[in-house]
């Protein structure tokens, strides 16, 4: 909402700008909406990195997925990888490292501790499902839907705001275990 | 050379010899005198001083970092457990009263002491806790009512600033304490 309005403040003052003439004002229209696009899609995931940090907290992975380093592994090309990658040089979980990895295709899902499917890649959701199969990675989808079709967290926005829906039996088939403040605060499947 | 070996033998009779003596004692007996009266008025001065200046002031220190412990706790306590009103009451008294009577309790200490260091450190922390509350003000402000519990994101936002802010604090102002 904030964004919305800094961008008609700045329409407002380029005004001169664009009566120039008819050409200019054309790109100038097209510049501004490509960077409220940008900017926009990039907002979306300031508040990613801290559920998914408090998932860490709150969720708890058997002892064989609690020995290297924390991994996550992003599904193709996101904004989020950047936001995850700032998290990651800020934070630790205990005394280890969070390493965030991007991948390509869904032959590269390997043992790790989270995977995030960006909402462009919600089509290989089920690919995913199956290439993860029983172990113990906790999935993370946004797109609505996708929490009741296996996902063990799903991102939606509910009033406006980021929320997330849990999905109990996807946890315990990944033989994840989740503590009650955070059920408490998700939607539940 | 005769006359001079007369006198030279006078000098050496018994009594003078004891004189001499119950002199040389006297003399020790006034050094010792004076040594002690310096010694007593150092160990006076001592005193005082540890009763006027370090002990209040170690007690004020000693209480500060209580404070600072427990306004930790406290916050988290306002984090974690929704119901509990005597805790953010005592926050907020912390906060409000507690903290700006034993600030100003050691900054009139603060002249007696020794060392341009100290005062320093004592302003750095001064500096450092009142950030701390500012941090801890800000989570009270976010998690007022019930609604406010409820909300995810505000409530891991809240999570987040106690571990991520307020934990790391408390410890580095303690760490100044110490």
């Amino acid at each position: 909402m904030i964004m919305e309005w800094l961008i008609i403040l700045f329409l407002f003052a380029i005004q001169p700008i664009l009566r120039h003439s008819k050409s200019m004002r054309k790109a100038g229209f097209l510049s501004i909406l490509l960077l409220a696009s940008v900017v926009a899609h990039a907002q979306t995931y300031k508040q990613h990195p801290l559920f998914i940090y408090s998932f860490t907290r709150y969720i708890q992975w058997p002892d064989a997925y609690n020995e290297e380093d924390f991994e996550i592994l992003v599904l193709g090309d996101s904004p989020i990888l950047e936001e995850l990658k700032a998290m990651a040089q800020a934070k630790k979980i205990g005394d280890r490292i969070i390493k965030v990895t991007k991948i390509n295709t869904t032959a590269e899902i390997r043992k790790c501790n989270v995977l995030f499917l960006p909402v462009d890649q919600s089509g290989k959701h089920t690919e995913v499902l199956q290439k993860v199969g029983v172990q113990s990675i906790l999935v993370i989808t946004e797109q609505p839907g996708l929490g009741a079709s296996g996902s063990c967290i799903n991102f939606i926005t509910k009033d406006g705001k980021l929320a997330f829906e849990l999905n109990q039996a996807a946890l315990t088939k990944q033989n994840l275990k989740a503590s009650s403040e955070i059920t408490r605060l998700a939607i539940m499947i | 050379m005769e006359k001079e070996k007369k006198k030279f033998s006078i000098r050496l009779t018994i009594g003078n010899k004891i004189l001499a003596g119950f002199l040389s004692l006297i003399i020790l007996f006034i050094i010792n005198a004076t040594i002690i009266f310096f010694t007593g008025n150092n160990i006076d001065k001592v005193v005082a001083t540890s009763s006027e200046n370090i002990r209040p002031s170690k007690d004020a220190i000693n209480e500060l970092i209580l404070m600072v412990t427990r306004s930790k706790m406290l916050i988290t306590n306002w984090v974690y457990l929704q119901s509990n009103t005597e805790d953010k009451q005592a926050l907020r008294d912390l906060q409000n009263f507690d903290y700006p009577a034993l600030k100003e309790k050691v900054t009139k200490l603060m002249p007696l002491w020794e060392s341009d260091s100290q005062r320093m450190l004592m302003d750095t922390v001064f500096i450092k806790f009142e950030a701390m509350m500012e941090a801890q003000k800000s989570v009270m402000s976010q998690l007022v009512t019930f609604e406010n519990y409820e909300d995810a994101l505000v409530k891991l936002l809240a999570e987040d600033a106690i571990e991520s802010q307020i934990i790391p604090q408390t410890t580095g102002i303690i760490g100044l304490l110490g």
